[in-house]
């Protein structure tokens, strides 16, 4: 055994030998990066040990070291998106508080305290309370209640009672969209629906894979468990943090709303993936589910649900869902487009007629990953570029020096290259620069990092193969419904990604049809949007399953067309310089 | 002139462009025969050009592209046989993949090579795999690919069934995908493994030579 010391972090372990670092730092629960899940491809889990770089993940323990975590990543400090722009929905939630009184029992009376309780509450308000399940734990607080009279307070759901209080509590509810990445969570007053507290994080699996297939690798090769643990302990945490930020009781909250991609709804339930990364592809459960809430890791109220929204398919999930519940598209006579643009591309086409979906692996290119000077949304990197009177621009998150570029960065110098002439209609870079294949925005000694910001041919190519994923899947789509991009009313832009960027940049480089651009409406995270809608309408949750079953979904993979559809929007949109 | 521009168009991947040049060419009378052999050299350059790490994936796909919107207008032209005098090999993406785009590309790049190919499709059983040799039996190689890590046992399960078969050393094994390395290629007991399309090619004609 040896001692690994993080100084930085102040922290210290002991790790059997042949330990590779990154092990080291994810047992001192340092969360370290690990987007190529520790494969040792992505170069981004560096540390400095004795004066050297290296990278963590390939690095076996084979004495005592201090290692200094300087220069990666940490999963702290990133911007995550929480907004998200609300559809009015009336607030009819499925939880309700209700007071009531009744006389004291007479002998004679024939029903049991719990019956008279449930037939008071049916003659006051609640429809069909008689059928309400029995709960010994709560009947058993009754004598005392009848006894001493008054009026007391009762929460119920529309099947079963959660609570009998003496007095009103300040009840709440929480919402959280699990993403890949990132995770947002919500406290509502479950008074009005009033947002209370927000929190975002980063998801803690980032430590074991970037993606959703090295996820699921991590968990067929070692356990699920692990990593449902580990998404669980956060949730939780959360919602300890959300309800200290509110002033609330975290045992007041009384329904959470989680909503994921599929991957991300199997691990949290603890179900394994292993469907979900092999043909066909199918989720192992798909239908909505109202589950206790202490079964699944998470402390709120005792008798607190866990609302789950339903899969459409193997990869399209229940953000999804949440995406669909938060712009009705099946309400709308006009077609729309909603596009979630993550490492998988999902999108919704149509409209009260007809939706038609599919999930596009447009891999992880847009959120910086596989491109050199790629990163995160994190402080330094750059996110918006622009090119005026022959000079380049650009900003950074936190205005701090430049040390590389995250999606909405890159997607904006792509598309300039492509404006000013640079880059070619077939994606070939000519950057006028001592090294064509090459275009250095930030030089070094500008920049924050040793070797400046720049963008390879190689980069641009990730580019095209990511935007020719999204594009193909729209094309396929809107062949299915027999309509052509003017026929689409509006795009709605769903996710962090979608809504950093600059729509124009999108559409010059045809991650989608050029003429949308004018119809887009970026709708924030729209998956955390829906999972509060679930919570604040009653209405909407039940519909749920319904709407996710009406979508047809549409296998790209099985289609012949796509590969030639795929390789065609590879090319950048231009006219067709004749040869 | 009519044969370079051909050749030219498919190096740049011009699929829109090539059908006409491969017409005009036979117009003015080209022989198709030596029209294919422009294409496979031209191919054979976006393979070297992979290789050697000046061109990427997109490139070669919309390469490959051209040179088949290219071969459908010579077909009709070309003696039987002329197209696949190689040999055969049978291709697939293995049970439980449903990945096509990279086997794809080598399959086109193996036919551009001079081979006949039959392909299986993605999500191949085993079985398929065995009976279409069978039915096949002049094939020189199988070839199996892999996408995810999640289906490398797939792989292996099915170049292990290969193995057992009868037939055994009269067809080689050649294995490929994205998580797949040499090291995986010799513990399942592949012929061979490359890591791209091109090489893929250019190894096919190796091992049938």
């Amino acid at each position: 055994m040896y001692q690994i010391y993080f100084d930085r972090e102040k922290k210290q372990i002991e790790v059997a030998e042949g330990t590779t670092i990154l092990e080291a730092q994810r047992l001192a629960g340092l969360r370290p990066d690990a987007p190529c899940g520790g494969a040792g491809t992505c170069g981004k889990c560096q540390v400095m040990v004795k004066g050297q770089i290296l990278r963590a993940c390939q690095t076996k323990i084979q004495e005592d070291l201090h290692v200094d975590t300087a220069g990666t990543l940490s999963l702290e400090k990133a911007v995550v998106l929480t907004e998200g722009f609300s559809r009015p929905v009336t607030f009819w939630p499925g939880v309700s508080v209700h007071s009531i009184e009744f006389e004291k029992t007479v002998p004679g009376d024939k029903p049991s305290d719990w019956e008279r309780m449930l037939e008071t509450l049916e003659k006051t308000k609640v429809k069909d309370a008689r059928h309400f399940l029995p709960d010994p734990k709560l009947a058993s607080t009754l004598y005392e209640r009848i006894k001493k009279g008054g009026s007391w307070y009762v929460v119920h759901t529309d099947h079963e009672i959660l609570d009998i209080r003496d007095h009103k509590r300040d009840y709440c509810f929480a919402a959280f969209d699990i993403g890949t990445t990132t995770l947002a969570g919500y406290l509502l007053d479950a008074a009005n629906g009033k947002v209370l507290a927000v929190e975002s994080r980063m998801n803690p699996q980032v430590q074991f894979g970037a993606d959703v297939i090295m996820r699921a690798d991590y968990a067929l090769a070692c356990k699920t468990k692990a990593l449902t643990e580990c998404i669980r302990r956060e949730l939780d945490d959360m919602i300890g943090g959300l309800a200290e930020y509110a002033k609330r009781e975290r045992t007041d909250i009384l329904q959470i709303c989680a909503v994921g991609n599929t991957c991300m709804h199997h691990l949290f339930l603890g179900i394994s993936p292993a469907s979900l990364v092999h043909a066909p592809y199918t989720p192992a459960l798909s239908q909505s589910l109202t589950l206790s809430a202490e079964n699944y890791g998470l402390t709120i109220h005792p008798k607190g649900q866990l609302l789950i929204l339903p899969n459409i398919a193997g990869y399209v999930g229940a953000d999804t869902s949440a995406c669909l519940l938060a712009v009705r598209p099946d309400q709308k006579e006009e077609i729309t487009l909603l596009l979630d643009i993550g490492t998988n591309g999902e999108m919704v086409l149509g409209n009260r007629d007809r939706l038609l979906t599919c999930s596009t692996a447009a891999g992880p290119a847009l959120e910086g990953a596989k491109i050199e000077c790629g990163m995160r949304g994190t402080e330094g990197a750059v996110d918006h570029v622009s090119f005026q009177n022959g000079s380049w621009h650009y900003t950074t998150i936190g205005n701090q020096p430049a040390v590389g570029l995250c999606g909405s960065g890159l997607l904006d110098l792509t598309a300039q290259l492509l404006k000013n002439g640079f880059l070619d209609k077939s994606g070939n870079l000519n950057s006028g620069q001592k090294d064509p294949k090459r275009f250095l925005l930030v030089p070094p000694e500008l920049a924050g990092n040793k070797k400046g910001v720049y963008l390879t041919q190689k980069d641009i190519r990730e580019i095209q193969l990511a935007k020719a994923a999204i594009a193909a899947g729209i094309r396929i789509l809107m062949k299915k419904l027999f309509i052509t991009e003017e026929d689409i009313a509006c795009l709605y832009i769903a996710g962090a990604f979608g809504n950093y960027m600059n729509p124009v940049s999108a559409g010059t480089i045809g991650l989608f049809p050029i003429s949308l651009v004018e119809r887009i409406r970026p709708i924030g995270n729209a998956a955390g949007e829906g999972a509060k809608i679930a919570l604040l309408n009653a209405n909407e949750w039940r519909l749920a399953d319904r709407l996710a079953e009406s979508v047809e979904f549409v296998e790209l993979a099985i289609l012949p067309e796509f590969q030639d559809c795929f390789v065609d929007e590879l090319e950048f949109p231009g006219e067709e310089v004749p040869g | 002139m009519s044969m370079e521009k051909v050749n030219d168009l498919v190096t740049r991947g011009k699929a829109k462009l090539v059908p006409a040049a491969v017409q005009e060419a036979l117009d003015e009378g080209c022989e198709a025969g030596a029209l294919l052999d422009t294409m496979i050299a031209a191919m054979d350059v976006v393979g070297e050009n992979f290789k050697n790490g000046t061109i990427f994936v997109p490139e070669m796909l919309i390469a490959a592209k051209a040179m088949k919107k290219g071969v459908e207008v010579l077909k009709p032209h070309l003696a039987s046989g002329a197209s696949g005098a190689l040999g055969k090999v049978i291709i697939g993406t293995v049970a439980g993949d449903l990945h096509d785009i990279g086997k794809n590309l080598v399959a086109m790049m193996i036919e551009s090579a001079g081979f006949e190919v039959i392909d299986l499709g993605v999500d191949v059983p085993i079985e398929n795999f065995l009976r279409t040799y069978e039915e096949n039996p002049d094939t020189k190689i199988i070839a199996c690919s892999a996408l995810l890590t999640t289906t490398m046992p797939a792989l292996q399960q099915t170049v292990a069934a290969i193995n057992e078969a009868s037939w055994r050393s009269k067809v080689k094994v050649m294995v490929g995908g994205a998580p797949i390395t040499q090291e995986f290629a010799d513990t399942i007991g592949a012929d061979a493994y490359t890591p791209d399309a091109a090489s893929a090619a250019k190894k096919a004609k190796e091992l049938a030579a």
